[in-house]
């Protein structure tokens, strides 16, 4: 089971938990095999991320940074160093740092590559 | 620069913007208890441009009916009374700020974004900390920058050396516009929001979102919007002109009581609201 944002979605995987928009309500239930058609509709009613089976969230993750050539990390650190000033000792500045370099990193990933193709085969 | 003395650069200006009438009206009638919709749908219902983005709200994905609701009413019903509020007031101040033309060197939808992105994050961090008017901290958030609009309107090339110079020397807004103009726009923007006789807590969520210059007392809302500030500069949600992320105050962190770990969550859920609020609200 893994939390997959919609944007990552494939057809093919299958659906862990159903799916619910903001309002609990379920728009697609649990074990359908997503199809195209589906993936778009839940842009349309709303639903953000759901639940798919024999996935882990945090392995497309780190697939996806694996992925990542050295240039691409090394250029976001760069600019992430121009855009925060030293914050020495403020760890909420640390923390805030560190989330947003791994938002920048994702984003980078999900440019370049289609991870997710890879997991669900393994 | 004393008080006094940016009041009276505000009252040399002639046509100062004015927020439309429509939502101290309606947070007045809020404020009561026996406000009826029927009351409240009537004062939206003047505001063409207003009721045209509440049923456009209510009618998006976000909130998924598969039937069109034509009628006001049961629009305000749907979304709730702080949800219309703070509707009201994003709409207002989406109509100001669009209605004059951008400076050759500062970008009004990047503004307006910033606005929006600093509401939102605003409010996420006062839900996360469990404060009890997060509506109220979201229009501190939507109008903590105002005075840069003023700077922009009637300030126009001390303005554009403004942003120049923070561009050239990395330092922050208001650092820059105390060197050049003699004063801030956290002090022109909350001396604005007195005239339009905001409640106290608005104007000093505008007044010391920079936190160098320390409120008597810190309370929760300036802390939230203070670091909502900070959010969505990081996350690049528009842009009011800073070149760098600025730095949050350690006392304002501690003073809304969350843990390190709680900053992941509100900043994704803030990024996510953010993009809603912009699509629905096309610049």
């Amino acid at each position: 089971m893994g939390i997959l944002n919609i944007n990552d979605l494939k057809a093919g995987m299958v659906l862990a938990q159903s799916a619910v928009n903001k309002h609990g309500t379920t728009i697609l239930a649990e074990g359908n095999v997503l199809t195209e058609k589906h993936i778009n509709s839940f842009k349309t009613w709303g639903v953000t991320e759901v639940d798919i089976k024999n996935i882990d969230s945090d392995q497309v993750v780190k697939k996806e940074m694996e992925a990542l050539s050295d240039d691409i990390v090394e250029s976001i650190e760069r600019e992430l160093d121009e855009f925060f000033p030293p914050f020495e000792a403020n760890p909420v500045m640390g923390e805030i740092c560190k989330i947003v370099k791994k938002i920048r990193l994702r984003q980078a990933a999900n440019q370049t590559s289609g991870v997710t193709d890879e997991i669900e085969k393994d | 620069m004393k008080s006094k003395k940016i009041d009276k650069i505000i009252n040399s200006i002639g046509d100062l913007p004015t927020l439309p009438t429509i939502y101290m009206r309606l947070s007045r009638l809020l404020s009561v208890q026996d406000s009826s919709i029927r009351k409240i749908s009537a004062i939206i219902s003047e505001d063409p441009a207003v009721s045209a983005m509440v049923l456009r709200i209510v009618n998006s994905a976000f909130y998924g009916f598969s039937k069109k609701i034509g009628d006001l009413q049961h629009a305000i019903v749907i979304l709730g009374l702080n949800e219309i509020k703070s509707l009201v007031l994003a709409t207002s101040m989406y109509k100001l700020v669009k209605q004059f033309k951008a400076s050759r060197t500062f970008n009004m939808e990047e503004f307006w974004k910033h606005s929006i992105g600093c509401a939102v994050s605003s409010r996420v961090l006062a839900e996360t900390a469990n404060i009890k008017n997060p509506e109220e901290i979201f229009a501190g958030g939507l109008l903590h920058d105002i005075g840069k609009l003023l700077h922009a309107m009637y300030f126009r090339e001390e303005f554009d050396s403004v942003v120049k110079n923070v561009v050239e020397t990395g330092s922050q807004m208001f650092e820059s516009e105390e060197k050049i103009l003699g004063f801030n726009h956290a002090q022109t923007g909350s001396a604005l929001a007195g005239k339009w006789r905001l409640p106290r807590e608005t104007i000093n969520m505008i007044a010391y979102h920079h936190l160098p210059d320390m409120p008597e007392i810190l309370t929760k809302e300036v802390a939230a919007v203070h670091i909502g500030n900070t959010l969505c500069i990081a996350l690049r949600m528009g842009s009011g002109g800073e070149k760098r992320v600025p730095i949050i105050n350690q006392e304002a962190w501690d003073v809304l009581n969350l843990k390190l770990s709680d900053l992941e969550y509100v900043m994704q859920r803030s990024t996510k609201l953010f993009e809603e609020s912009i699509s629905s609200m096309e610049f």
